[in-house]
């Protein structure tokens, strides 16, 4: 029972700090709101630029091929419905297709390689399509990535689908030009009434889901890095405490210091899972994000409390006054968090040396688990980064706890 | 007799420092008793050692027959810190509710026991209040309630009226007091000799971690025998101290007692008004002139200047 008067005490004591709840829910939120204020007009319609896509297709059919999958695929990219979202520019070569990225006089290039006729009627095991975008134009790259990726699934899927088949009708025996004849007609086949040839839907990105999409990843990222903070700030309330003279004062009534310092964490705890159902409630409520399937939500949130909880005890082995708090936290949270990816989360071109890194902070691991809770994915397909991230968040404990007990409870009982 | 507290060879040493020096000490039940001595005597290391706050390098103590520092001992101890100890975001009520609840008080004896209190502190008005918003008074009061709600039976006070205006004081200490005739004993620490004087049974004078003496007021002021306190201001410090030793050999100023500092000399005279007028004439062959002259009859501080040499203020 004390053990939860304790917590409650400063529950109560972190909601009345009218700083700590713009930190905690304020700042992420307006921070969300400023992003998808900036690419959702006030009509609710996305406005995005067209992007230029550089095509380089070097596609050579084999002899007596029905078809030409790269000129298919060009078509379809060339599409009047595609038309507002993506602008097709046919380029000599590889190299010249990327050096126009390069100059910034196209958001993408498309590179289809010789084979993919060939790999499309199964002649060869496979062929890669190779799509490079402008790191500077992430919103860009996200609209080309997401409509080249939809035309390659189609025409994968149509030659499978036909080989499949005649397989199954013909056998071993069904050969090399009936399985043309059934690509031939599943790659001009009309999928949509009116329309010729391979057709591509057009992406999300002309919905406003797709701003949804991408203000979940920055609320994602956003809610990381103030949990964190929280995390951090329950944490040094036992150094506050200890200042203002209530930790030794606790200390001299019949409560142990095992108590005390449970109800301490207990509380930060409560105060992190508060802060975290009210982002994600909000965000939902205010930008459509959704946030994935309950179960995987909630186990990326507990892994998120661990993980901030047990961050902020380490951290505050590195302070010695709650005034050192203040710059200490600030510095290596926010270096952190931005090493971890939480202010880039929805750049797609990271150099990989910075993806690498994300890997070595908790910011980093906990933003991989919302990513795929965003994207949502279950439970089996987060268990990876769920496990490291709790893991370090307990590694961190295990570190900072017995710390703690040195500094703030030596020589009280427990 | 059953002592309430009782304290047998407690020894303290941080580093060099020697802060609570073999201190033998037994309080009665009932009893009202004063630890006075200038600050860094040691009285708030004392009392963190009783409280369980810190571990005695050797000796030991108990409160109510149990362990100093066990959980018996502390649920039947209540310690009112030397700084006020309470969350200023919360209210005056939360504040005892969660202090009460901390002594394993539940429910309605914990409510009830929350009115009798802010009752008695006169906050009632003020309940709700978070105590960051009140004065230094109100606070001093409320830290005092904050160690009351589970009628402890022995009562530790670290100098409580530090700093605050002499009305607060004046009702802390009459409350202090009619705590002591309600039966709680109280070991209280301070600085203020008018204090331990007025308040108490009987004094314990430490300095320099060490009980130097111990009795009633009467008993303490026997110490110094009729002598009254002799202080001159002078021209300066440095004047003042080199005065000192030229005085101690007037007749009826004792050597044992003689202090100089800030440019006052203090001196303990058996007959002041005999020796008022030898020790003007010694200051005018030196040529220092004397700005005032202040009699005191004896009193604690005349003892802690003839045992220590020094002002109990220093």
């Amino acid at each position: 029972m004390k053990l939860v008067t304790l917590a409650w005490k400063d529950i109560r004591r972190q909601f009345r700090s009218g700083l700590l709840l713009v930190m905690m829910v304020g700042a992420p939120l307006l921070i969300t709101g400023l992003i998808d204020l900036a690419f959702n007009s006030p009509a609710g319609t996305v406005e995005i630029a067209t992007v230029t896509l550089a095509v380089a297709d070097l596609d050579t059919p084999p002899a007596g091929a029905p078809v030409a999958a790269g000129r298919t695929l060009v078509a379809a990219l060339s599409t009047p419905a595609l038309a507002p979202l993506l602008s097709v520019v046919p380029v000599d070569g590889a190299d010249a297709a990327r050096a126009m990225v390069a100059r910034g006089g196209a958001g993408a290039a498309l590179v289809i390689p010789p084979d993919f006729t060939a790999a499309m009627l199964g002649e060869v095991p496979s062929a890669t399509a190779t799509l490079t975008t402008d790191p500077a134009r992430p919103l860009g790259a996200g609209v080309a990535q997401d409509v080249v990726q939809r035309a390659l699934d189609t025409l994968s899927q149509s030659a499978l689908a036909a080989r499949l088949t005649l397989q199954r009708v013909g056998g071993p025996a069904a050969g090399s030009l009936a399985t043309q004849a059934a690509l031939r007609v599943a790659l001009s086949a009309p999928r949509m009434a009116g329309a010729g040839g391979v057709v591509v839907d057009a992406p999300e990105g002309s919905s406003p889901s797709f701003v949804a999409r991408m203000a979940a990843q920055v609320m994602g990222g956003m809610m990381i890095f103030f949990v964190f903070f929280t995390g951090a700030y329950g944490a040094s309330s036992l150094l506050r405490e200890q200042e203002e003279g209530t930790l030794p004062r606790l200390y001299t009534t019949p409560t142990g210091a095992a108590t005390v310092l449970a109800g301490k964490f207990l509380g930060t705890a409560v105060t992190l899972a508060v802060q975290i159902a009210v982002l994600v409630s909000a965000s939902a409520l205010i930008f459509g994000i959704r946030w994935g399937h309950p179960l995987p939500a909630l186990l990326a949130s507990a892994a998120l409390i661990v993980a901030a909880s047990g961050f902020g005890v380490l951290l505050l082995a590195f302070v010695r006054t709650s005034r050192q708090t203040g710059p200490m936290f600030g510095v290596v949270l926010t270096v952190t968090g931005m090493v971890g990816g939480l202010m880039t989360s929805t750049f797609t071109n990271l150099p990989a040396g910075l993806a690498l890194a994300s890997r070595f902070t908790p910011q980093g691991w906990a933003m991989a688990v919302w990513r795929l809770c965003l994207d949502g994915r279950g439970v089996g397909a987060m268990a990876v980064p769920l496990a490291v991230t709790a893991a370090i968040g307990a590694a961190c404990l295990a570190v900072g706890v017995p710390l703690m007990r040195r500094r703030f409870a030596q020589g009280v009982p427990s | 007799m059953n002592n309430a507290v009782a304290v047998a060879g407690l020894s303290k040493r941080f580093g060099d420092t020697v802060a609570v020096d073999a201190v033998d000490l037994e309080i009665a039940q009932g009893e009202l008793f004063s630890l006075l001595g200038p600050n860094g005597a040691g009285k708030t290391t004392l009392m963190s050692m009783l409280a369980g706050l810190l571990r005695p390098d050797a000796g030991r103590a108990t409160i109510a027959g149990r362990p100093a520092g066990s959980a018996a001992a502390r649920a039947v101890l209540g310690v009112v810190p030397q700084d006020v100890a309470l969350y200023p975001d919360l209210s005056a009520r939360e504040n005892l509710a969660f202090w009460g609840s901390m002594y394993g008080l539940r429910g309605a004896p914990l409510r009830r026991r929350c009115d009798e209190l802010l009752g008695v502190i006169d906050l009632e008005d003020r309940q709700r209040d978070r105590v960051g918003t009140f004065s230094g008074g109100m606070k001093r009061r409320l830290n005092i309630a904050a160690a009351l709600l589970h009628e402890p039976a022995v009562l530790m006070l670290d100098e409580p009226t530090v700093g605050i205006d002499p009305q607060s004081r004046r009702a802390i200490l009459d409350y202090v007091a009619a705590l002591n005739r309600a039966g709680t004993t109280v070991l209280y620490t301070t600085h203020y000799m008018e204090e331990a004087q007025e308040l108490s049974h009987r004094i314990g004078i430490l300095d320099h971690g060490r009980v130097i003496a111990l009795g009633t007021h009467a008993e303490l002021v026997r110490i110094v025998g009729e002598r009254d306190v002799i202080d001159l201001e002078l021209s300066t410090d440095a004047v003042a101290a080199d005065l000192g030793d030229a005085f101690v050999d007037v007749p009826g100023v004792g050597a044992d007692g003689a202090n100089a500092e800030d440019g006052h000399l203090r001196l303990l005279a058996e007959d002041s008004e005999t020796a008022l007028p030898r020790l003007f004439q010694r200051a005018a062959t030196r040529g220092v002139s004397i700005r005032s002259v202040t009699v005191t009859e004896p009193n604690l501080e005349s003892v802690f200047l003839q045992l220590t040499g020094r002002a109990l203020r220093d």
